[in-house]
This record gives structure tokens, C-alpha cells and sequence, in this order.
């Protein structure tokens, strides 16, 4: 269908795709987020890392990780329970034996960073500043791992985010948990620490038990939920993040449609990332960048950037 | 690895108490890259539907354009599985992984347990006459599929757990006498963990090379999360490392698995 804008035809191809977080210009809104993707090859046969938005990598850490022991995977009603424990080869091993294929094929490369303590991501994101990464994005939420999260805590929030954008000179992002009192407080804590971008959610802790044998499903006993079970819950996150902070921010959680992505940036957000859709469906990211074209030039939307905080309210 | 929708050639019960039904599935070039031991993933439920998982399945046999897996209903997914009818259509992830090092020149064994012997039919099917296989069964009225493994040239002994069929006793038992022949060079194994882990260390008892296909919970079943691993031997700090059942397996050495 075409469409009229004032005096212009809106078409799938004319709408405006590119959006900016931090400075850096995404070909379209669509990310692939970190722990769904691996290093951006497993999923060659159905997209390419450069032909999204960005890709964010699977979390790295100083030295390599093992994770947790399996089960890490359940199925949940809509959505998936993942124990993961961010098992990667660590940072030396991503930058050599990733980073260049990535660069090489023109993706845009978010690094998910995890560590231990704030000397450990002070560390890494060191390490990945003299990189072609083009963004670095803080994973200060994941619930598979042993101890609060520091996303739990505004003080340690804004403090490891001012310590880390002393370490780099590229765009920051921080990756935000759900499983928190106040997700504004979390937010505007890393804003104030200098933040150039937020992305949300992470998965949100969950469990399940098997009742024939009563052992929980997973071996490490709890996970986080991700999938379509979660979206309401991330949608609402992202509205009242975009209201109370003026950085950009990548909405996700549960995504698994177009619609569902233009919902998303309805409530605020800048840029959207799909993951576990692609559980189920491996072309998912491509299927949304086209249905992104579809549904603007259908509803006369000239840019998806007119999309973004677009929710009427009151 | 392709993602396609197929259509429903025969989705048949073949084994009433045991719940098994045997699915094949036709589209254009489905097929290509089919490998025994090799897998698919079908979506269940439908799009949209409460199911977030895809389920993997062996390959069990194939042709130009079809394949046939052949499945058990333990969970919500096969039971929606199995009410599929022919003419409907099923989205197919595939072929996934790594299968078994079939190689004509090495006089192999087969040993499947439950539905593990679905995997190791392939294996008959490649393999060709003669091949010997040996399938363990609980009890004589979960008995099924013989007559394939008979239609691809195998030789084929049962064992039930209860004596109710052939022979009474432990598959393990079965596998030693026929190695006890000292003919073959390597066993394909396929069945719970404990019977791979029994399986693999009368093998090595008696210097065959065997091979195990385990099985994990997956996410991406393309190795993409890391949902899916394995403990496999390594040459480092820990003597071990995690690897990916969907991606470095199923089929693994099985002198390499820490049990
Ligand atoms: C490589 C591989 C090959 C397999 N080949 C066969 C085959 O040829 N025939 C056959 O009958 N079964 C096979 N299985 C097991 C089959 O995948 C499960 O029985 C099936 O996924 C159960 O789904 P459900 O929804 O009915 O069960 P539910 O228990 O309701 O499923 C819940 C979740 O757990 C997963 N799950 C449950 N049991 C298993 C299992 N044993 N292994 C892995 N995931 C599981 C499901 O996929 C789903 O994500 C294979 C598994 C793997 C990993
Ligand atoms: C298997 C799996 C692994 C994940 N690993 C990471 C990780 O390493 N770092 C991270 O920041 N988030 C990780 N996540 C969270 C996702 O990046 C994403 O925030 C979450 O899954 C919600 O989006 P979705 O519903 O579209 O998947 C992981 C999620 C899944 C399902
Ligand atoms: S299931 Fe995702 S890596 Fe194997």
C-alpha cells in the first residue's frame, strides 16, 4: 500500500530505517541481542550480522568463562527460562578470532561486557577501547551469576558507569535489569554516571520445578524469562525509563513481530532488539525489518524515528 | 540447514503403548545435507501459539524429498505433534549438527535403546547389509520398527528389560556377546544416558571405538546460546570443556564424555 505524508508517497522502501544511538547511525532498528547471537555466525544461513541495525555479542569477560552446568534451558508459557551463566572464551579470544570477521563483513558491533568486580569491567572495556567494537554495553544484570547484581543498586550503577566511561572513549550503553524496585531510579543512576544509551530488559528471574522427579528444571535452579511471556512486562519498563531519562534507548524483551517492535518504540524506544524470537523463528530479525517498512509506509509513517515515544497518553 | 515448511506425508501411531508415532514430513530438497544422527527441529503449536521451543528429532530415514522421524509423546509438544494429519504442514528447522561417522569400511555395530534406536536406524540405512544391530527394549509391547531396520538389511536382536520378548536382561549383555565375535572396529550408541554410559564402557572393554549421541535441552539448536552443552574431555585446566550438543554433537566420541 502507498501512502501520503504532505505532498510524498511513502513506499516500504522510501521509509526512513536509520536511527542514532550515541552518535552511531544504525541502518535500521533492529538489533540481535547479546546471548541470542553468539559472535553473529550461527545464524549466517538466515541473516547477516550487517544487515541489522547492530549486532550485540554474546557477554565477554576478562578471562574465559565455563557458565553454569545443564539444564540451562526450559520452555515456559510463551518464552523461555535460561540459566546460561555467561559461558564465553573471553575478551582476547572475541577480539581475535570475532571481531575481525565482524568488521570485515560492515557490521556495527555492540560488546556485551560482563566481570566480576568494577576492576574486572574497568579491565575489559580497557581492553576493547583499542578495538573496532562501536559500542560497549554494560551487562550489570544478569541474574545467572552468583551475588546482587549491580544493577540492583543505584550508588554501584552510577559508580561503575562513571568508572567505565573514564576507560573508553566509545559510546556506553547500559544494559538494565527488571528485576528491581524502581527501574527509573536504576536508569536515571546511570544517566547521572554518564550512560550514552540504556538498553532494557534483561530476562527476569524465574523458575520452574518439575513435578514428577520435584527437581527444579534448571540446574542452576533459577533463570531468567525471556520470549513473548515478558514483552508487557518490558514495554511498560521502557515507557517509564524514556520518561524519566533524555538518553536514547533500546527497547526489548519478548519481541517477536513488527508490530510488537512498533509498539515498543511507541513506548519509547529508539532502537529495539529481538532475541529469543529467534527460538523459534531464525529468520525473525529480517521478517521485522521488512514488517518495520510495511507497516510505516501502511500507516503513513514517513521515518521510523516518528515512532518513538509516539504513545498517546491522558 | 534450512528452515521450511513441510508438508505431512503419514504422521502414524506404530507403537499404541508406547505412544510412537512415525512422521513423515515431504518438501523440495528437505533432504539435502540428511546425514544419520543428523537432526531436525519442528515447531510446534503453531506460530503464536503458547510453545517458544522448537523440538529436535533424529533423522530417522530420508529420500529425495522426505524425511521420517519417529517419536515418542512424553510432553505437550508431541502430544500437539501428534495430532497432526497428513496434507497439514509443520515448519522444519535442518538438518542440524553433526551425526555418526558412517564409514562402509569399518565393520560397525549398532546399539539403540528406546527411542534411541531411531538415531542408529539411519545409521542401518547407510551402513547397509550386512549390519548388525542390537535394540533394547523395556518390556515386549513397546517392541517397534524392526521390520525397518529388517528392510535395510540389518540383523537385528532384541533384549527386553522384563524377558517379555527374545531375551531378558541389560542391552549391555547383548553388546558383549556380539563384540565377544572381536569382528567390529567401532559402535554406534544410542539411548538414555545410562545406557550410553553401560554401552560405551563395555566398548572400550573390548577396544572398539564408540560413539554416543546425546541429548540436551536446546534454545537455538543452531549454537547460537550455549543452552545445549556437554561435558567433553579437553587438554586443559579443568580436563574438560562445555560443547554444543546442537552444534559440535549430537554425536560424540564417547571416550571424550564425562559422564
Ligand atoms: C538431538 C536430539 C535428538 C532427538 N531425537 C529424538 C527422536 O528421534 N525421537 C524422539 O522421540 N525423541 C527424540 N529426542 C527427544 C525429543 O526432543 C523430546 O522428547 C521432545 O523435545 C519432547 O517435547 P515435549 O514438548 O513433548 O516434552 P516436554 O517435556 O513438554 O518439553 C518441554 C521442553 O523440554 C524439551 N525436552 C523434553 N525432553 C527432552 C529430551 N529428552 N531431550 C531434549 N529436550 C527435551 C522440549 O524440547 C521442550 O523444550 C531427541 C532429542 C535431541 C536433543
Ligand atoms: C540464552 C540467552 C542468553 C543470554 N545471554 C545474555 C548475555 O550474555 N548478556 C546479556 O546482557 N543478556 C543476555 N541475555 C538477555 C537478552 O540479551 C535479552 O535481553 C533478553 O533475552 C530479552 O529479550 P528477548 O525476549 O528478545 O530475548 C540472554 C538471553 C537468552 C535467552
Ligand atoms: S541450542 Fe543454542 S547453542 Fe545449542
Amino acid at each position: 500500500m502507498v501512502t501520503e505524508s504532505g505532498n510524498k508517497k511513502i513506499t516500504p522502501e522510501s521509509v526512513g530505517m536509520s536511527v542514532e544511538i550515541a552518535g552511531i547511525t544504525l541502518k535500521n532498528p533492529v538489533i540481535t541481542p547479546s546471548g541470542t547471537c553468539g559472535y553473529g555466525r550461527d545464524y549466517l544461513d538466515f541473516w547477516s550480522p550487517e544487515q541489522l541495525g547492530a549486532i550485540a555479542v554474546k557477554a565477554v569477560s576478562v578471562k574465559p568463562r565455563d557458565g553454569n552446568p545443564p539444564p540451562r534451558i526450559a520452555e515456559i508459557p510463551s518464552g523461555v527460562l535460561n540459566s546460561i551463566g555467561l559461558e564465553n572464551p573471553g575478551v582476547h579470544k572475541f577480539i581475535s578470532d570475532e571481531l575481525p570477521w565482524l568488521k570485515s563483513i560492515g557490521a556495527t558491533v555492540i560488546a556485551n561486557v560482563v566481570g566480576y568486580t568494577d576492576d574486572d569491567y574497568a579491565e575489559c572495556v580497557g581492553i576493547l577501547d583499542g578495538t573496532g567494537v562501536d559500542m560497549i554495553e554494560l551487562n550489570i544484570s544478569c541474574p545467572n551469576v552468583k551475588g546482587t547484581p549491580i544493577s540492583a543498586s543505584a550508588e554501584r550503577t552510577e559508580a561503575l558507569t562513571k568508572r567505565i566511561k573514564g576507560v573508553t572513549k566509545k559510546p556506553v550503553i547500559v544494559k538494565l535489569s527488571p528485576n528491581v524496585t524502581s527501574i527509573t531510579d536504576i536508569a536515571k543512576a546511570a544517566e547521572a554516571g554518564g550512560a550514552d544509551a540504556l538498553s532494557l530488559i534483561n530476562t527476569v528471574m524465574g523458575m520452574r520445578i518439575n513435578i514428577k522427579t520435584r527437581r527444579p528444571m534448571l540446574k542452576n535452579i533459577t533463570g531468567g524469562m525471556s520470549g513473548p511471556a515478558v514483552f508487557p512486562l518490558a514495554v511498560r519498563m521502557v515507557w517509564q525509563t524514556s520518561n524519566a531519562v533524555n538518553i536514547p534507548i533500546i527497547g526489548g524483551g519478548g519481541i517477536t513481530t513488527a508490530e510488537d517492535a512498533v509498539e515498543m518504540m511507541m513506548a519509547g524506544a529508539d532502537a529495539v532488539s529481538c532475541g529469543t524470537a529467534m527460538f523459534s523463528d531464525p529468520s525473525a530479525p529480517l521478517k521485522i525489518i521488512e514488517g518495520l517498512r510495511r507497516w510505516c509506509s501502511d500507516n503513513g509513517v514517513g521515518s521510523v524515528r516518528e515512532l518513538t515515544g509516539s504513545v498517546v497518553t491522558g | 540447514m534450512r528452515d521450511c515448511i513441510a508438508e505431512i506425508a503419514e504422521n502414524r501411531l506404530i507403537c499404541r503403548e508406547g505412544g510412537i508415532y512415525s512422521l513423515t514430513l515431504r518438501a523440495p530438497s528437505i533432504s539435502d545435507g540428511a546425514a544419520p544422527g543428523r537432526f531436525y527441529e519442528i515447531r510446534v503449536g503453531g506460530e503464536g501459539g503458547r510453545f517458544t521451543l522448537r523440538r529436535p528429532f533424529s533423522v530417522a530415514f530420508y529420500d529425495m524429498d522426505s524425511i521420517t522421524i519417529r517419536y515418542n509423546v512424553v510432553g505437550e509438544g508431541t502430544k500437539w505433534l501428534s495430532g497432526m494429519k497428513a496434507w497439514d504442514r509443520l515448519d522444519v528447522l535442518g538438518p542440524l549438527g553433526n551425526g555418526w561417522p558412517v564409514d562402509k569400511t569399518k565393520k560397525t555395530l549398532l546399539a539403540g535403546g528406546s527411542t534411541g534406536i531411531f538415531s542408529v536406524l539411519g545409521a542401518a540405512m547407510e551402513l547397509g547389509s550386512p549390519v548388525k544391530a542390537v535394540l533394547g527394549f523395556k518390556t515386549a509391547s513397546l517392541i517397534n520398527s524392526l521390520d525397518d531396520f529388517g528392510a535395510f538389511g540389518a540383523d537385528v536382536s532384541v533384549i527386553t528389560d522384563d524377558g517379555s520378548s527374545g531375551r531378558g536382561g541389560l542391552i549391555t549383555e547383548l553388546l558383549a556377546e556380539e563384540l565377544a565375535k572381536g569382528i567390529y572396529d567401532r559402535v554406534f550408541i544410542c539411548g538414555s544416558t545410562m545406557m550410553m554410559k553401560k554401552c560405551a564402557e563395555t566398548a572400550a572393554g573390548f577396544g572398539a571405538e564408540a560413539f554416543v549421541s546425546l541429548e540436551e535441552r536446546m534454545g537455538c539448536g543452531v549454537g547460537a546460546c550455549m543452552g545445549c552443552v556437554a561435558k567433553i574431555k579437553a587438554d586443559n585446566e579443568n580436563g574438560w570443556e562445555y560443547k554444543r550438543v546442537c552444534r559440535e554433537g549430537p554425536v560424540f566420541r564417547a571416550s571424550e564424555v564425562v559422564w
